[in-house]
């Protein structure tokens, strides 16, 4: 028997096909296949997490079918079904919001792995925005056949970052005041934006603040950090590293139950400042980029895609 | 915190960091034996000691050495934590940091770390590198004040394409020690003698001449040393010298955000063994080159 390949997003290290193998199919997802793709988006993260002790995302299948149907129901998401001897194999789904694409979660079921699925459904997402700025994704790191097929089709490793969780439990950084964005925030928050990444991310923080999720920092007048909102589904930024502990803390006082972020744990100050205010780590990931990309100038944090 | 059973110590119980002493060998072998491999069989990646018996020959190793001390935590005047760090040099590497997993979560890490720290306060800095899916280690460190500069992969294997080295790559001898260390004053800003030492001896140091100047070195092509040249192409003529000279399978730790040295070792065959995190105290310049690191930095 040919030993499974490894694989992660929960997906295969995948080669070509060979010829006598079935070769993966590539189409878009289809209402019909929400139950048994978040069926597999389920197996699979479970899968790679149990195998390298982490915690799995989703604690049922049930919620991985959730989050898939909510994708599916957003106009500015995509989501593509790759299919192997006529049957479903996994699905990879791209937020494409923004001019620069955000790739993720990418799943192929432990069963369909090690015939070049992922590595196809990724080729795909690669063709189809292959007139955008660029595509970035959050990779578990433990991951290491997730790692090396997404930089073998061209991703790099950009940053080093983890998931937090927990609750500040110190006193709240000085001198910054923050509160909920408000309309007249929107264009200086897109300016810092544009500063700290490089990019325009004007849709995201739109709708985060139709939501009524965002956040900003005033200091001396000015939006000095944001977030459109504290959790995996959110990214912020901000001129400095305090500036974004003020925002984090503050969604900490509001939240009743632990926050959960994606920190780069190259921003030194940031970082040490979470683990003194009692957030843990719970896994390590990498942020991987392919076209371009700006090392940001300044504090952030990133949402499960970028 | 689980429960504590009559064996443990108090979480009082008084630590003490102090240099190894012969008698001392074997129960540092046990600790960094079972640290080590608790923490890598609990996350799946391979264990770096085969036996108690083999940390413990490294041990020896490193306790020979006049530049290297080992440092022991006594807990309760008992050895139950145990790290290297170099005795000279502007930057100290540190390794091995292990603490028995049966007292772990007492604080005996983080005097270990203290105590090298203090150790080092003259140095210019001190550095390692880090198993990234150990996230206690990666916490304790952080909160100490290292910083986390560049995201690892550990690659072994061979060489698909067996490169073959040009004639501008060579052996090193003690002539070459000069243009050595002002090449690596200009990538990494810091002097590197101890492993550039260790490299000419062992005649391991590999290096890259363009126009009668050195473009590129290695101490080793292993993770018991460190290159850096001028371009990648330079790198490749480095790690493909040292291949061509061995049978062996060798590993090499990658910083990946050097995206093209990344792909290269995949699609030289290389697998991808586990990944880790360069991170450092005190003193830091972005490198102005290509590099791999050893497993001190």
């Amino acid at each position: 028997m040919r030993p499974k390949e490894e694989t992660s997003s929960g997906q295969s290290s995948g080669r070509p096909a060979k010829p006598g193998r079935p070769e993966p199919i590539i189409r878009p997802l289809a209402a019909v296949d929400l139950a048994p793709a978040g069926r597999i988006l389920f197996e699979a993260f479970k899968n790679v997490f149990e195998r390298h002790n982490f915690a799995p995302p989703f604690s049922s299948a049930n919620m991985a079918v959730k989050l898939l149907t909510f994708f599916f129901t957003q106009a500015h998401f995509h989501i593509l079904a790759v299919d192997l001897n006529g049957r479903l194999a996994g699905s990879c789904v791209a937020d494409e919001y923004n001019p620069v694409v955000g790739v993720g979660p990418v799943s192929i079921s432990p069963e369909a792995q090690g015939f070049g699925a992922g590595r196809r459904i990724m080729e795909a997402m690669i063709e189809r925005y292959q007139n955008r700025l660029g595509m970035r994704l959050m990779q578990d790191a433990f991951n290491l056949a997730s790692m090396s097929l997404y930089a073998s089709l061209g991703f790099e490793a950009k940053e080093p970052a983890v998931l937090l969780e927990g609750l500040p439990e110190g006193p709240a950084p000085a001198g910054v005041d923050v509160r909920v964005m408000e309309a007249e925030d929107l264009a200086g928050v897109n300016v810092l934006c544009m500063e700290v990444f490089g990019l325009d991310r004007s849709n995201e923080i739109m709708e985060a603040y139709e939501r009524g999720s965002a956040l900003v920092a005033v200091r001396d007048g000015r939006i000095a950090a944001y977030a459109t909102v504290v959790s995996r589904a959110g990214h912020g930024a901000a001129e400095t590293d305090q500036d974004l502990a003020a925002v984090i803390h503050a969604a900490g006082r509001e939240s009743d139950r632990d926050l959960a972020f994606l920190a780069p744990t190259r921003r030194s100050e940031l970082f040490r400042w979470c683990l003194k205010q009692g957030f843990r780590v719970a896994k390590p990931m990498t942020l991987m980029a392919r076209g371009a990309y700006q090392e940001p100038a300044g504090a952030f944090f990133v949402n499960s895609r970028y | 915190m689980e429960a504590q059973s009559d064996t443990k110590p108090r979480p009082d119980a008084e630590i003490r960091i102090r240099p190894l002493v012969p008698r001392d060998l074997e129960a540092c072998g046990r600790v960094q034996y079972e640290a080590f491999t608790q923490v890598s069989r609990r996350h799946r990646f391979p264990v770096p000691f085969p036996s108690a018996r083999s940390a413990m020959r490294v041990i020896m190793a490193y306790y020979r050495q006049p530049n290297q001390l080992y440092l022991v935590a006594e807990l309760d005047g008992r050895p139950v934590g145990a790290c290297v760090v170099d005795r000279e040099g502007m930057i100290r590497g540190v390794r091995s940091i292990a603490v028995d997993p049966e007292v772990q979560g007492l604080g005996v890490g983080r005097s270990l770390v203290a105590g090298v720290l203090e150790l080092c306060r003259d140095a210019a800095g001190v550095r390692l590198t880090q198993d990234a899916f150990n996230l206690t280690s990666l916490s304790l460190y952080a909160s100490l004040g290292f910083e986390v500069k560049e995201p690892l992969v550990k690659f072994e294997g061979r060489l698909k394409d067996r490169p073959r080295p040009g004639r501008e790559v060579d052996r090193l001898g003690d002539r070459d020690f000069e243009a050595c260390r002002d090449l690596c004053r200009r990538v990494h800003g810091i002097e590197r003698d101890l492993e550039l030492r260790e490299g000419l001896r062992q005649g391991s140091a590999v290096g890259v001449f363009r126009d009668g100047r050195l473009t590129g070195y290695a101490s080793a092509v292993s993770p018991g040393g460190y290159g850096m040249a001028e371009t990648f192409e330079d790198l490749q003529q480095i790690i493909a010298f040292a291949h061509r000279r061995s049978w062996e399978p060798f590993s090499l730790l990658v910083p990946i955000r050097q995206a093209e040295l990344h792909r290269w070792c995949l699609d030289q065959g290389l697998r991808a063994v586990k990944p880790m995190a360069l991170m450092t105290h005190g003193f830091y310049q972005e490198p102005r080159g290509w590099h791999f690191v050893s497993g001190r930095y």
